[in-house]
Formats: structure tokens, sequence, C-alpha cells
């Protein structure tokens, strides 16, 4: 699933998904490979991940003025809090030239480009606490656009549901379609008279599964910072497709008091309950070297511990799906 | 970053140089075996002549070997090496009268490892020109020339794939046509920067291709808050690049092909900025403060000055048609309403350069125009196609962008056809798929005739922002549907040559056949 540039998410995280349904299997028998200090990526080691994204639409009157209202969510797509009044910067509206089925297909199967679009950039309101907006106040490239040209975009007799998907949805800051926080796909319809369209905590549904428990876990020395991470050889990546050379773009360790298990459980939260977290920029090549690891402080990377769970994971910054394109579980080894 | 220096001492002895005469054949091997020429140049790149003379008055080539046996050239010299080609292998030490060496260094730039950096030094006395032949193979392919300005012949070999060994060949020669060649040398340059999203490339007819390299950029935003201005080759794939801020939409290459102008287009024009960098990305300058609210593109004139539109910060947010000298001064030639006679908003999107008449031709989104202005005094010329128009004729719905300027009454223009253009209240077009427009003026009868178009159609492209294109030498078209993400080459009948997709959109293009030079607009 790779979101287009209209729909990125915030890719700042190390895991932004979380399980569903899988889970470690607790018993202390995923195997542990004691690497020294060089590691190699393989699919052997990386964890999995899926997600899908369903859009359940609404159908609302056509070349009207439009009423959005967001003021009821509490929470995002992926399940974290949402105050609208103070956590929103800005609002969106799509026009995919896509119905919705093809639309999910397409956006769950990493493959919307901005030729889907029909208007691109999309229309925006910018929001300073307001929790719902008017279709006519939406502005293009930071200019106002008259209703005419609204009504040219929100006929039903042009863009049908059989052949396009209309979505508006809210973001945190205003970087035009970064950090969406909640969508909600309708179709415009001659014969309804709806002219309202609320935002809800369900109007976007993720599912997700990542699985952490089948991957091989690479021991590495305690206490070591000079350790490597070579993906050179990977072919697939956790979303099941090709890992293309040159994509990964960072690299993030996390230090968690969860259980592998626990974490699966906890995936979307990673980045928040995490104990520690280092990261480093990947300018080029397939090789990290943990030296360049940093925390927030900028204090380098000290190696691991026998204290509960270790991750590194590598991200892709031009994806717009950001889960990790690897990930795997870091133990400690003397061999 | 791998960094592959090369450094080798070349000898090419002889020393009645013919013209081109080169070393006889640094590589050595075979002398060749065609007589080639009795009074031209006796090739370039093979062997001149076999057992005879290598020539008569011409050159006994530049990378063969000038001749097997005996004299390799009969009123001139075998080569600077004189006895260049004796047995065949004239190569890398032989020493003839006069005998020259070159002295190579080379090494790949440590912010943009697919530039080659080639330093060198020869003891033929009086070099006047230089070149230094690059390639895949030994044959090379492409040339970079010297400029012997430059301290020790510093040359940058531009066009270069990432992480692929490419070979190379210098030569000198004198005016009075001595020429010093050095042996076939090798550089390997080094990996792409992580993050570059590679385009899909669709290609229906390479042999009508017509090649060279397209300069761009990514224009949306990327993760990591940076945004690459860039330069694919025929293939597609990166041969350089250089991040800026996110958004990139202009990125021009100056007239001496020693740097490269990058400028984006954010979402807040407030945050635009514009950076000028070497092509080796070793230096940078940030312009951004001498250039506030520049937006979408600029256009550099053959002295190193730009010119460029910015918002005057007026309520209509109209913008100033603008100059900036290679010293720095910034000039105000117009306002783009006033030029225009129009009132309310404008959005300009594009200024060209019309070298013939000292002019600037610059387009404005929201009024549908396309206008000339003088440089001199910001006269007004002529204005096309919208309320305010002074030439009558053929018009275009929907607005445009980009602008080639083929000649002082002939343009071709990116017709974006959009039904939607803020803020407007010209008309606007079908919206089912952008084109390009060729228009010929009567400059004497003020008159406007379309002589050619194109329209791509279908939402994918659509493109109600960005989009430009250029008249290609063998008559091509190539057209980007920037804020689609798609870039095509096309004939001068409409056929889709290749087409390019990406999912991080295209900003502004310019197409070269080469890396060095003059701009081709």
């Amino acid at each position: 699933m790779r979101l287009p540039p209209g729909l990125a998410f915030a890719a700042s995280t190390l895991v932004v998904v979380t399980l569903l349904g899988c889970g470690s299997d607790g018993n202390g028998a995923q195997p542990t490979m004691c690497v020294g200090a060089s590691i190699v990526a393989s699919e052997q080691n990386n964890y999995a991940f899926s997600s899908t994204i369903t859009l359940p639409p609404i159908t609302v009157a056509h070349m009207t003025n439009l009423s959005f209202d967001w003021g009821a969510l509490t929470k995002d797509f992926q399940g974290r809090p949402l105050a609208p009044a103070t956590g929103l910067g800005m609002a969106l509206v799509m026009i995919w030239d896509l119905p919705i089925a093809e639309f999910e297909a397409t956006l769950n199967a990493d493959e919307l480009y901005p030729a889907d679009l029909v208007v691109s950039p999309p229309l925006n309101l910018p929001l300073t606490g307001a929790t719902s907006g008017k279709l006519y106040n939406f502005l293009l490239n930071g200019t106002a656009v008259t209703e005419e040209m609204f009504k040219l975009y929100f006929d039903a007799n042009l863009y049908t549901a059989a052949n396009s998907t209309f979505l508006v949805g809210v973001q945190a800051g205003t970087d035009l379609g970064r950090d969406l926080r909640m969508l909600q796909a309708f179709h415009v319809d001659a014969a309804s008279t709806v002219t309202d369209i609320a935002l809800t905590n369900t109007s976007t549904k993720l599912t997700y599964s990542a699985n952490l428990h089948s991957l091989t876990i690479m021991g590495v020395p305690a206490g070591t910072a000079a350790l490597t991470l070579d993906w050179s050889q990977m072919k697939t990546n956790a979303l099941g497709h090709e890992f293309k050379e040159g994509y990964v773009t960072s690299a993030i360790v996390g230090h968690y008091t969860q259980t592998p298990a626990e974490l699966e459980a906890k995936f979307l939260d990673l980045d928040r309950i995490a104990t520690a977290t280092y990261r480093a920029d990947v300018p080029s090549g397939s090789v990290l070297d943990f030296t360049a690891l940093k925390d927030a402080n900028g204090a380098a990377f000290p190696g691991i511990d026998d204290q509960g769970t270790w991750l590194v994971g590598l991200t892709c910054g031009n994806c717009r799906n950001p889960a990790p394109w690897y990930m795997t579980i870091l133990e400690t080894c003397s061999k | 970053m791998r960094r592959i220096c090369t450094r080798a001492v070349i000898l090419c002895g002889g020393g009645l140089a013919l013209v081109l005469g080169g070393c006889g054949g640094m590589a050595g091997g075979s002398p060749g075996t065609g007589g080639t020429g009795t009074t031209g140049s006796a090739g370039t790149t093979g062997s001149a002549g076999t057992t005879g003379s290598a020539g008569t008055t011409g050159s006994a080539g530049t990378t063969g070997s000038a001749g097997t046996t005996g004299s390799a050239g009969t009123t001139g010299a075998a080569g600077i090496t004189g006895n260049a080609g004796s047995t065949g292998a004239a190569g890398t030490s032989v020493t003839g009268a006069g005998g020259c060496t070159i002295t190579p260094s080379s090494s790949v730039s440590t912010k943009i490892p697919t530039v080659g950096i080639v330093t060198w030094s020869t003891s033929l006395a009086g070099v006047q020109s230089a070149k230094i032949d690059f390639g895949l193979t030994t044959s090379y392919g492409m040339t970079a020339p010297v400029d012997l300005k430059q301290a020790n012949y510093r040359t940058l070999l531009l066009g270069m794939k990432a992480s692929r060994m490419y070979h190379y060949r210098i030569t000198a020669m004198t005016g009075g046509g001595v020429a010093c060649q050095s042996a076939d040398l090798t550089i390997m340059t080094g990996p792409l920067a992580n993050g570059l999203v590679k385009p899909t490339v669709t290609t229906n007819n390479a042999a009508a291709l017509s090649g060279g390299f397209l300069i761009t950029g990514q224009y949306v935003r990327n993760t990591n808050g940076s945004g690459p201005a860039y330069i694919l080759d025929s293939d597609g794939d990166y041969v350089w690049w250089y991040n800026i801020e996110d958004y990139v939409t202009g990125v021009t290459m100056d007239y001496a092909g020693t740097h490269m102008w990058i400028n984006n287009h954010p979402p807040n024009i407030a945050d635009a900025k514009t950076h000028r960098v070497t092509m080796d990305g070793l230096t940078a300058e940030d312009l951004s403060p001498e250039l506030p609210k520049i937006s979408h593109q600029l256009t550099v004139l053959p002295d190193e000055t730009i010119a460029f539109y910015a918002s005057d910060g007026g309520i209509d947010g109209c913008d100033d048609i603008k100059e900036r000298s290679p010293t720095g001064a910034i000039r105000t030639i117009a306002n783009s309403q006033k030029a225009l006679g129009t009132t309310g908003q404008c959005h300009v999107n594009n200024i060209q350069y019309s070298k013939q008449d000292d002019t600037l031709v610059f387009s404005d989104h929201i009024h549908c125009a396309v206008a000339k202005i003088r440089r001199s005094d910001g006269q007004t010329v002529w204005i096309l196609n919208n309320a305010t128009k002074t030439f009558t004729g053929d018009t275009w719905k929907g607005s445009e962008h980009g602008i080639h300027i083929l000649g002082l009454d002939d343009f071709l223009i990116f017709n974006n056809n959009t039904r939607l253009i803020a803020g407007s209240t010209e008309p606007g077009g079908t919206g089912d798929g952008s084109g390009a427009l060729e228009i010929k003026l009567d400059l004497a009868a003020k008159t406007v005739t379309q002589i050619w178009s194109y329209k791509a159609t279908g939402n994918a492209y659509q493109t109600d922002v960005m989009g430009d294109l250029q008249r290609l030498p063998n008559g091509n078209v190539v057209i980007a549907f920037g804020g689609k993400g798609i870039i095509q080459e096309i004939t001068a009948t409409g056929t889709v040559l290749q087409e390019m997709r990406t999912q991080t959109n295209f900003g502004y293009i310019q197409k070269r056949a080469t890396l060095y030079g003059p701009p081709p607009r």
C-alpha cells in the first residue's frame, strides 16, 4: 500500500501500523542466529506486514455547497486520539479518476499515481481551529475557486460512482496531504438531497497485520555500537513488494521493555513506547553503520543489552506507506 | 561513497604533429587496417593506415594507431608520436621527437558521485584546445570540452550513470594542429543517492527518440523535507541530482553549462527558495534572500543574468518580472498586471528569453495570456489570447504554462486545457487532456494562427498545474504533464514514442542533447 502524494502518512515513526490477530508464540522457540557484528538482512530475518484501507462511501447531492464536519472525531484512522479543534491544520477534498473499489485496490497495492487525481493538487482549506467547512471555501493552490468551477467538478453527470471517487480528509499540519488523520469517501448524485458530510472515527477503516514472531532473530555482541546491517541481498520487502535498490533513506533502532509479542499488539505505538530511539539517514548505499545512529539529543547508539527488546528498522523516505521495508529483532549473543 | 582516482603518465612521442594526430594510438594494439585518408584526417577513432602512410596531410587518427610501419603521414608526421606506429602499438610510451606527456588525475564528486572530475597536465606546449571523450566503452560517445582557463584543466564528466565504470581519453591540441592524446583511462562512478524514485519508462519506438538528457525536478514533498533536481539520461537513469527544499519546479542549466539554477514552488510562496549550484555539486549558493517569493521557474540569459517573476506583494498577488544580474543586482522590468493591462489576480507561470530581440515572453495562468516585453524598458510588445490581447486570430482555452520560443513569430505553448482556472474570468478548456499548441504570428498584420497542436486525451493527461514542452532538433516534441507525473516524447505527427511516469510529479523541463554548452532554449 503506497499512498500518493496527496495521501502521504507521516513517515517519521518507526512503525505506523499495528498487529491484528497475530502474536508471538511466546514460547522461546523463535530462532536466533548469532551473526557477530555484521547483520545481513534477508527475507528470513525480516518481519512481515500487510494492510488494507477501506473507505465506505456515502452519497450526497451534486453541484452544491457541501458541508463537511469533523468535529465529532475523537480518534484518527490509526486509532490515535484526535482533538479536531486543536490537532488539525488542513482539510482536503480530492477527486480520483477511479471508482471506489478500484481506488481502494490501487491504494492498497501501492499503485496510485498523481495521474489518477482529477484535480491536482487537491482543493484544500487551511484550518485554525474550525471543525467544519463549506466546499466553496476550499482553495486551489491558495486561490479561491468560483461556484461555477466547483460545479464543473461536483457534477454527477460527469463524475459518477462508476468512474470516480470523492474524498474529504483532514490532516495535521499544513503540508498538503501529509499526516492525514481521517478520510471520508463520497459520491455525488443528482437525486440526493444530502448536503452534510460528517467524518466519524470509522470513516476510514484500516486493518493490518504485522508479524514479528516468524523471523529469525539476529544475535549480535552486547554493548557494541560498531554493528552493520547490509540489505543489499534483499529481494522482497516486508510488504511483499520488490525491495528496490536505493529506496531506503533512513534507519532507526528502538529499545522496548515489552516482549516481541507485546510489541506486536502495540505496533501502532512503537514510536511512542520506545524507551530509547536512535536514528540515522542513509544517504546512499545499502549498509547501515550503527555508529551513525543518534538519539534525539545527539547521543550515539551504545549497542544493545539483554534487557527488553531491540528492534532495527529501515524505512523508505519517498514511499507513501511509512511501514518499514525491513525490521528485525536484535538480541545479544556471545558467540 | 566510492571514489576512484586514476593517475597516470602517458607519453607520446613524435614531433610532427598532424591535426588530430593523436599519440598514434595510446591504446596500443593494432595499428589499423585501412589506409584511411590521403589528404584528410585519417580517421578519428580508428587507426590511420596499415602500412604505408597514415594519411598524407591529415591526421593520423585520434585513438587508434597512426600507421603500422613506416611513416605515418607524408607531409606531416605520424602523429605527434613521431614514429607513431612503427610496429603497431604506438601505445603508451612511445617516445618520438618532441614527445609529449599527459598526466591525468580523476575522482568523482563527493556530492554527486556520478560527476567525474578530471584534472590533467601535458608537456605539449601551446595547447589551445582540448577535450575529453568518455563513455561506457572505449567507443566513448560523449565529449566534455576542456576549459583551458581552469586550474589543472579541471573538467567535469557529466551524464554518467551511477556505479559504472567509464572510459575516458584526453586530447590536447595546439593551434598548429599538434595533438597529444592520453591512453584510455577509466573512472568508476559512485552510487545513486537513496530516495530517488526511478520513473517508469515505456518506449514505443526507441529508434525515433531524440536521445539526450532530461533536466527537471521532483514537484512534490519528500518525507525527509528535501526534493531533488535531477537529470535523467535517455534510458531514464539518474545521472545527476541535487537536493534542495521540496517542491522543485525550476531546474535550468546556465549558458556556460557550469551551474544549475534550482528553485522550488512550495505551497506557501513565501518559503520559495533558489539555489545556484556548480555542476559538481560542491559549491552551492542559496540566493533565496535575494529572490523572495520567486515562483515556478526562471530563465538564464547568456551573461548569467536570470529573469524571473516574484509576487509584487499586492493584494492581487500579481508578479513583477525581474532580473538578477551576475553581480546580484535586482531590477524590476515590469509588473505583469500592468504589462497585460489587466485587473484582478495574476499568476505568472513561465518566462523565456528571446535572444533575437532581447525580450522576455511570459505567461499568466489566470489571465490565460502570453505576452512579450522589452528587457530594456519593460514596454509590452504584444499580448496574446486574453481580453487585452493585441493580436487577433486564433486563441486557446484553458490557460497555459510552458513556452518554447522558436522564433520571433513562432512559439510552442503548453495548453493546460483546464476547466478550473481558479480566480479567472477567462474561459476554461474542456478538461479532458492537456496538450501543445504551435502558434505563428504575423507581426505586421498582428494576427495569430495556430499551425500545429497535440492533445493527449484522458484525465491522466489533464494537468491543471504545471506543464512544459520543448521541440527537439529532430522535430520531436517532449511534453511534460508535470502535475500528473507524465512526460511524453512525440513525433511531429503526434505519435507517442516514449512515455515516462512517476509517482512524484515533474517540474519544468529542459531537454539537452549534451550537458555541455548553451541551453537549447
